[in-house]
Order: structure tokens, then C-alpha cells, then sequence
């Protein structure tokens, strides 16, 4: 048996393991001593792995390219030539009658690594001709990227992972890592033990929230104004850093002046909290020596969001908690590579390593690399506008590379009519998904344990993934696919294998040009920024309080609570907010093709909801139920949770059945375009006849599968 | 004096509860040649990753001294085998007798599958069902996967005797400072 190091392929951690090979097939998984894990997996390390078996319990691999020459024939097997001339010709045409403009591309977050996204990139920039390139780093921790880039003039992790243990005070915000990050919430669960102070801000009791020594329980949708609220406090108790404001910060005086009217007390309107509670967690994070914020999707999915990313990282300014070991910002990245496709300009605004796409110099700098006369400069558009610019007639292609729109994004319906009125679609990924029902070309690619490369992990940490087996089926690496396409366009692109590509790519990159494949190697990982040979990376940002915006200050900002868009009535009466669940992963394509996680945890999933909701509505734990939004009507399965307030439920988002989705609303935060996930407007109804409904959620579940070609068993 | 039961516990100050050792004990308890990577039948562990208001922890079989649950079984398919209390599934009618008896509710009643496949009675077109309980993997030499699994380190084997005399050691130099003072 042989076993291979390399880095796992769900969250953002970025934990360590072995993969145990014989026959080249994947029998088994090992922790390794990696630096977030040291010897320690969650269950998706252990037991995520025998997707690659094509295990067909969801759906099946893709192992043909497949196309159809107009969309009410269905998808045929082909040869990559036929495949990949076709897909050429038309994205030639699409560009030729609408310009380079109405075609989009995605990166990808999950298992292709860092070196495809920057292929991907260049290929839609050089070679397309716009910026119109994005990833699901839109629909998650776009929000941070954009706040924090304009405070701290960096959107990452201010410190790292390890960093959190030794932390004097954490303050969890919208963040719930023991779903998201087991082995992220190993270190809040050790900090604690090392006598840490735990304040949560959460709706939900969870397992931070459990263990914490102060939890506050605030309204959904309510964030803007309890921030707001922390920094009122600080200043009318004078609790603020006035040596850390004046020398290493700009805009104070607007910022106080906004604060100024969130006393704890007015706050408490909106927040439901008690004005004590906020003095008590502001007392101990400004008197802990060195506290650390750490948020997810809670702070980050909703309309106004980018604004409480600033607010946080204005709260680090105002206490000069920032700088340091264990102080700054965690927004903890979700996918494995989602920092990874943003360190790769897999974005509409910027290159690699976060250069603007709007400086004239940058343009001419990466023009040149790419042997191209010139760059778009217009920002490109973002995913989540995708079915907007489809419908006004501007997007007309799309090709999008391991990623799951119509099971991830908000207001499914629209999402789809999208897909549908797109004239072109191409399909690159490892998995049929809902997605791929939509598309005209369908790309097969090799999988993760099927090639290497380079992942981003969520606190910056460079480090190598490896190929364990050879890919069956007649599939390619997707950059390989990549530059065979350019080649149709008369463009060079192609590599010799993925160290070419990251030399090239750190070699425009000045923040990750020390990051050499050979320094991963001997150190295990590197933590960008990375600029020299000698420079063995950056375990915490902003070291001696010099910031990476213009003028090298943090820069303050505040400003009003804004209420969700959607809020309850009398007809949908419910606020529902999505969550995750740590036995499955992103859509489930991976995940629910492994026997063990699948069995643990299947369709329709549960929706969290109050003893006292499920008492007034008749509704029993474990009983089917069906939730109603103004965009659609799906079932799901009550987990009666005494962990839940009422008046508020909790549904998970990789389901076919239980499809949260569906429900959801495309309200955009304005700046970084990402969907309100959390706050919309349901109703809830009790399922009178549940034999009945057990039955057809076996049928929609079997027919589902069966459309994915998936073996459809006799275990229910 | 009697040798005492050993029996897994969990720490619900260190469990997140991610359901790694749920997976892990499946996988450590089905047939011959099956891994995490062909499991054919639906996921049964054998602890229970149980979430309350304040708590989150596994609960498991304490291979109670009584075994209430060995006491209740009319089959007498339910035994004491050295220190631990094991199910002879073949034994089991299904009578669930046992799942009243056990205080920590960790006796559940699961499907019979054999190469992937449900047992079925045929007279009465219903699946075969079983008695699933903790059996701190005594055919594992490495003792109870759940404990080796946890990520947290929040599960342990308690051996009752090797406590005891640990905490009287302890006892004994807290009570020497005591007399120091």
C-alpha cells in the first residue's frame, strides 16, 4: 500500500492527510501532521474520499465530453476534438456579434487548485478579452474581500489559524466552526481550556455559543447595529486605544460621529440585546491582551454586509487589537480553495495576487506577461448578476468550471431561467449536478486525488496537493482543457505541468513570489505575503500597525443599520436563515457519493426549528414538513431544537428535495453582490399525510438520482 | 473485588459534534472486507452523538454491572462476556425490552443487511430487526475506534478500577499539602 500526502478537499482549514493507495484505488484516508490538523481529521477527512471510486450513489463521474447541437436533443458522448472545436466556434461567434462582454467564466473554489485558476483567468482575459470571471467566493466571503480590503487594504485572515489558541479573547460572530471547521473549532474549544474568554454573537445556541462565557442571542438580520452598539460602548466608557487611533488610523471623526447614536440602549430595539451584555463582552475585548474576531457566513450573507465586515475590522482599529499574535480578523474561509481562486484573480476586478484590473499600470504589466496588446479595463460582472445580465441581454455565454449554480445560488427558479436563456453553456467539473442539465458541452475533468497543484488555505497558507491514482475515463486536468481551447483561438496557453504555471504566477505576484513549490516542500506550507527567497512568509498581517491601503492607515468606517429586505408578515410569518452541516460539503456532488457521509445525513435534510414553533404548528421531531417562500415550496424534516428561538428556522443548503434555495431571495449586498441567504420570509405548514409524503419524497429523491445516473438501490 | 466494567465516555466540553466517531464506529463494526470506502447499508452506529440545550456529547452503553438490558432480554440473547455486555444479534426478536431497560437510551433496534441487502421476514413482508449496541470493539486490537477517531480527544475509555486508584493517589498528595500547611 502506498500512501500519499496531500491536503483534504472540503473545507478551508486546510488539513493534512494521507491517502492510502493500492491498485491505484483510494482505500483509505490518514491524518498527517499537518499544521492545522497535527494528526487529527474530522469525518469528512476520514471518511470523504471514495467519491473518486464513483461510487454512483448520487450521481455518476463524467468520464466523456458530451455535447448537443441545439437543446431539445439530449447530451451525446463525443471526442474532446468534436468537444472542444464546438465549444470554440461558438464562444468565436457569441464574441464576434456581442464583443468579448456577454461571455462569463467561473474559477473554482474546490478540488482544481490554484494553477487552474490562473489559467482560467488569463484564458478569459487574454484570450476572451473581458473580466467577466468569478467564483463562489461571491456567495460567501466576497463581503470580507471587499471590507477589509478597503479598511486594512487586505481581505484575508489577518492571523493565522494556530494563532487562534493562544488568543486572550475570542469573539465569534456569525461563525459556526464546528459545523464549518472542526478543526478550526479545536482551537476555540483549546483556547478556552487555556483560559480565553469566548463571547458569541449567534441567533443560535451553538457549540461556541455552548461553551462560551458571554452569548449574545441577537435578532436575525440586526448585525449593523450591535456592531455599532460595541463601538458606542467603547467610546462613551473611553475603553478606545487614543495612541493606536491617532498614529495608525484615518477617518475617526465621521466614524464617532455615526456610532454616536447606537447607544446600547437604542440598539437594544433592534437587536434584542441587553445593553449590560454588550458592556460585559466590550469590557473583556478591550481589556484582553490580545483578542481575535473570528466570523463566517453569518456576518457575510446578507444585504448589508460588506458594511459589518468594516465594522468589525473598525472595532480591531478602534482597540488597536490588530497587529499582533493572536489579534486581528478571522473570516474563515469556507471551501478548500475559496482564498485560493481569490489569491488567483479568479475575480472581476483584480489579477493574481490582487492587483486592480482598473490600474493602467497593472494592465500593462500583465499585458505584457501575457503577450497580449491589451487588457479590458472595465470590472467584469459577478456571478450573482449573472441571471440579471442575462435577462437585459448582455451575458450570452457562460462556462463555468466546478461549480453547482443551480443548487447553490439564491432564488433557484431565476437561476435557472438564467441557464435556460443563456444561449451557450459549457460545463466543466468531475460530477453531473443540477447544473449540468443546463449545459450544451459538458467537460470532463480529472478529480482531486487525480492531479496536484497548489491550495489556498483560509489563513493564507500555500500548501501542495498530490496526485494519488490515475483518473479513469476519458477525462484531462482542467488547465490542460484550458489551454487546448486557447489553442483554438491561435493562443498559446499551454504547460508542461502545474510548477510552470505557479512560476508564472508568482512571478507577476510580488506578494507570493518567495512561494516556490520547492519552500512548500521543506516547510510544509507558506503563508503569503511571501516576497523573497530568504522570506519564509507571514504567520500575522500589519506587523508594527503599517496597513497595505494607499495612505498604509487603517482606515475607520461606520454607518446606518439597514433592515433585511424581506422581512416577516402576516402571510409568510417565519424568518429562515441557511446553515451548513458538517457531515456534507458545499452541493454534495463529493460528499453524498461517499457511503459513509451520505449514509449519515440524506435527503430532505432538516430545518431547525423552536419547540415552541413546532408546538403551535402540530408538528412533531422528525416528522415531514413544508416550508413556503414567495419563490417556491419545498419539504424538509423537522429537527425540533431547543437550540433555536422561535420565529426564526435553520435549513441547510445541499439538498435536492429539501432545497433550501428554492425559498431564498437574490437581495445584493451592493458592493460585493452577495445574496442574503440568511434572512428571508417562509411559511410553515405541518404535513397531514405522512406516509404519504415519506413515499413521494422517495420517488422525487429516486427520480433525481436516476437523472444523475446514479444506481438507484433498494436501501431507503 | 469484582473487576469492573471499562466503558467510553464523552467530554462535552470538548465535543463539537461532527459524528466522526459515529462514522468510524460503522466502519469498525461491519463484516470482513467492508471500509469506509463500500459500506452498503445505511450508517448504524453504536453511540450517539446527542445535542441538548447545554450539552453535545456521544451517548453509549456504560456495560452497566446490572446490565439491565442483559436482565430484561427474555431471549437471554443479551450477556456478559468477561467485562463487557455484548448482543447475540441471531438471538434477538426484536422485542425492544432491552431499549426500555437502558437508562442512557444506547440500545437501538436496526435492520438486518446481509451483502447489502435487507433482511426480510417474509410472512410478514417486514425487514429484521436487531439489537445495536457498543461493544467497545473487542474484536479490535487497538480497543474502541471512537476514542482513536475523535478529532477533539473528547471521548475515553474508562477503566473504573485504574481511576479509582489514580484519583486515591491524587487524593493522597492534596491531602499531604493539607497537613503541610
Amino acid at each position: 500500500m502506498k500512501k500519499v500526502l496531500t491536503v483534504c478537499p472540503y473545507c478551508g482549514s486546510g488539513c493534512q492527510l494521507y491517502l492510502c493507495v493500492e491498485n491505484n484505488r483510494v482505500v483509505g484516508a490518514e491524518p498527517a501532521n499537518g499544521p492545522i490538523n497535527e494528526g487529527e481529521l474530522c469525518l469528512k477527512g476520514y471518511y470523504g474520499w471514495d467519491f473518486l471510486n464513483d461510487t454512483k450513489i448520487l450521481s455518476k463521474r463524467l468520464t466523456k465530453p458530451m455535447l448537443r447541437y441545439n437543446r431539445n436533443e439530449s447530451l451525446h458522448e463525443v471526442e474532446w476534438d468534436e468537444a472542444l472545436d464546438y465549444v470554440a466556434d461558438r464562444l468565436k461567434a457569441i464574441k464576434e456579434k456581442y464583443g468579448p462582454d456577454a461571455i462569463m467564466g467561473t474559477g473554482s473554489a474546490r478540488g482544481t487548485g490554484n494553477e487552474t485558476n490562473y489559467v482560467m483567468q488569463k484564458f478569459m482575459r487574454a484570450v476572451i478579452g473581458t473580466n467577466n470571471v468569478d467564483h463562489c467566493a461571491r456567495v460567501c466571503h466576497g463581503p470580507s474581500v471587499a471590507g477589509l480590503t478597503t479598511i486594512f487594504g487586505s481581505g484575508a485572515m489577518s492571523n493565522s489559524i494556530p494563532e487562534i489558541e493562544n488568543a486572550d479573547c475570542l469573539l465569534i460572530f456569525g461563525y459556526n466552526a464546528a459545523d464549518a471547521h472542526p478543526l478550526v473549532a479545536k482551537r476555540i474549544v483549546r483556547a478556552k481550556q487555556k483560559g480565553a474568554k469566548l463571547i458569541v454573537v449567534d441567533p443560535r445556541r451553538t457549540e461556541a455559543a455552548r461553551i462560551s462565557d458571554l452569548w449574545l442571542q441577537l435578532k436575525n438580520g440586526s448585525n449593523m447595529a450591535l456592531v455599532n452598539s460595541f463601538a458606542n460602548l467603547i467610546l462613551a466608557k473611553g475603553w478606545q486605544n487614543d495612541k493606536f487611533i491617532a498614529n495608525f488610523t484615518e477617518g475617526f471623526a465621521d466614524y464617532r460621529k455615526t456610532v454616536e447614536h447606537y447607544t446600547p440602549e437604542y440598539a437594544q430595539s433592534i437587536t434584542g440585546i441587553d445593553p449590560k451584555l454588550v458592556e460585559e463582552a466590550m469590557k473583556i475585548y478591550t481589556h484582553s491582551k490580545n483578542s481575535f474576531i473570528l466570523w463566517g457566513m453569518g456576518v457575510t450573507q446578507f444585504g448589508q454586509a460588506v458594511d459589518v465586515v468594516k465594522g468589525l475590522g473598525s472595532l480591531c482599529l478602534l482597540t488597536g487589537q490588530i497587529g499582533k499574535p493572536s489579534s486581528g480578523v478571522g473570516p474563515v474561509r469556507g471551501q478548500n480553495n475559496v482564498q485560493g481562486a481569490c489569491d488567483m484573480g479568479a475575480l472581476p476586478n483584480v489579477y493574481p495576487g490582487y492587483q486592480a484590473v482598473t490600474d493602467a499600470a497593472n494592465r500593462k504589466k500583465f499585458a505584457k506577461a501575457w503577450g497580449v496588446d491589451q487588457l479590458p479595463d472595465k470590472v467584469g460582472f459577478t456571478i450573482t448578476e449573472v441571471p440579471h445580465a442575462v435577462a437585459a441581454g448582455k451575458l450570452k455565454a457562460f462556462y463555468i468550471i466546478g461549480e453547482d449554480p443551480a443548487q447553490s445560488d439564491p432564488d433557484s427558479a431565476g437561476l435557472r431561467k438564467a441557464l435556460t436563456d443563456l444561449e451557450f453553456v459549457v460545463f466543466q467539473d468531475i460530477f453531473m449536478n443540477k447544473t449540468a442539465h443546463f449545459a450544451d458541452v459538458i467537460l470532463p475533468a480529472t478529480s482531486w486525488g487525480e492531479h496536484g497543484g497548489v491550495f489556498s488555505g483560509a489563513d493564507r497558507r500555500f500548501q501542495r496537493f498530490r496526485k494519488a491514482v490515475d483518473a479513469n475515463g476519458d477525462v484531462k486536468d482542467d488547465w490542460v482543457i484550458i489551454g487546448e481551447l486557447a489553442k483554438r483561438f491561435g493562443y498559446e496557453l499551454t504547460y508542461k505541468d502545474t510548477e510552470e504555471i505557479w512560476n508564472e504566477l508568482i512571478s507577476l505576484c510580488p506578494s507570493y513570489a518567495g512561494a516556490t513549490y520547492e519552500k512548500m516542500e521543506r516547510q510544509g506550507s507558506v503563508l503569503w505575503p511571501c516576497r523573497t527567497k530568504e522570506d519564509t512568509g507571514t504567520d500575522y498581517l500589519f506587523k508594527g500597525n503599517v496597513f497595505q491601503t494607499a495612505s498604509k492607515k487603517g482606515i475607520f468606517f461606520a454607518t446606518a443599520w439597514r433592515a433585511p429586505a424581506e422581512v416577516p408578515d402576516e402571510e409568510y410569518p417565519t424568518v429562515l436563515c441557511t446553515v451548513r452541516e458538517v457531515g456534507h460539503y458545499s452541493s454534495r456532488t463529493m460528499t453524498g457519493n461517499c457511503w459513509g457521509l451520505s449514509k449519515l445525513a440524506d435527503e430532505p435534510g432538516y430545518i431547525q426549528i423552536s419547540e415552541e414553533d413546532a408546538a403551535r404548528l402540530g408538528i412533531e421531531d422528525e416528522e415531514l414538513m413544508r416550508v413556503t417562500s414567495r419563490r417556491g415550496s419545498v419539504m424538509s424534516r423537522a429537527k425540533v431544537s431547543d437550540r433555536v428561538k422561535a420565529g426564526a428556522v435553520y435549513m441547510t443548503y445541499q439538498w435536492w428535495i429539501g432545497a433550501c434555495n428554492e425559498l431564498t431571495i437574490d437581495n445584493l449586498d451592493p458592493i460585493s453582490k452577495t445574496p442574503e441567504y440568511k434572512y428571508c420570509a417562509v411559511k410553515l405548514e405541518a404535513i397531514e399525510d405522512q406516509a404519504q409524503a415519506e413515499q413521494q419524497l422517495v420517488t422525487l429523491y429516486d427520480n433525481m438520482k436516476r437523472k444523475m445516473g446514479a444506481e438507484v438501490s433498494n436501501i431507503k | 473485588m469484582e473487576k469492573l466494567s471499562p466503558f467510553v465516555v464523552g467530554d462535552g466540553e470538548k465535543c463539537i459534534g461532527c459524528k466522526a466517531c459515529e462514522v468510524a464506529c460503522h466502519v469498525s463494526h461491519n463484516v470482513e472486507g467492508i471500509t469506509a470506502g463500500n459500506i452498503d447499508t445505511p450508517v448504524f452506529p453504536k453511540l450517539f452523538v446527542t445535542r441538548v440545550e447545554e450539552v453535545t456529547m456521544p451517548v453509549q452503553c456504560h456495560h452497566c454491572e446490572d446490565a439491565p438490558c442483559a436482565q430484561a432480554c427474555l431471549e437471554k440473547a443479551i450477556y456478559f462476556e468477561d467485562d463487557k455486555v455484548l448482543i447475540q444479534t441471531e438471538k434477538c426478536k426484536g422485542c425492544k425490552d432491552c431499549l426500555v431497560a437502558c437508562p442512557f437510551g444506547a440500545v437501538e433496534l436496526v435492520p438486518r443487511f446481509v451483502k447489502g441487502k435487507e433482511v426480510i421476514q417474509e410472512n410478514l413482508g417486514k425487514p429484521v430487526l436487531y439489537g445495536n449496541k457498543c461493544d467497545l470493539c473487542y474484536t479490535r486490537e487497538k480497543g474502541p475506534i471512537c476514542v482513536e477517531t475523535c478529532p477533539q480527544q473528547a471521548l475515553r475509555l474508562v477503566e473504573p478500577h485504574k481511576e479509582k486508584k489514580e484519583k486515591n493517589k491524587k487524593a493522597v498528595a492534596t491531602i499531604i499539602g493539607m497537613f503541610k500547611k
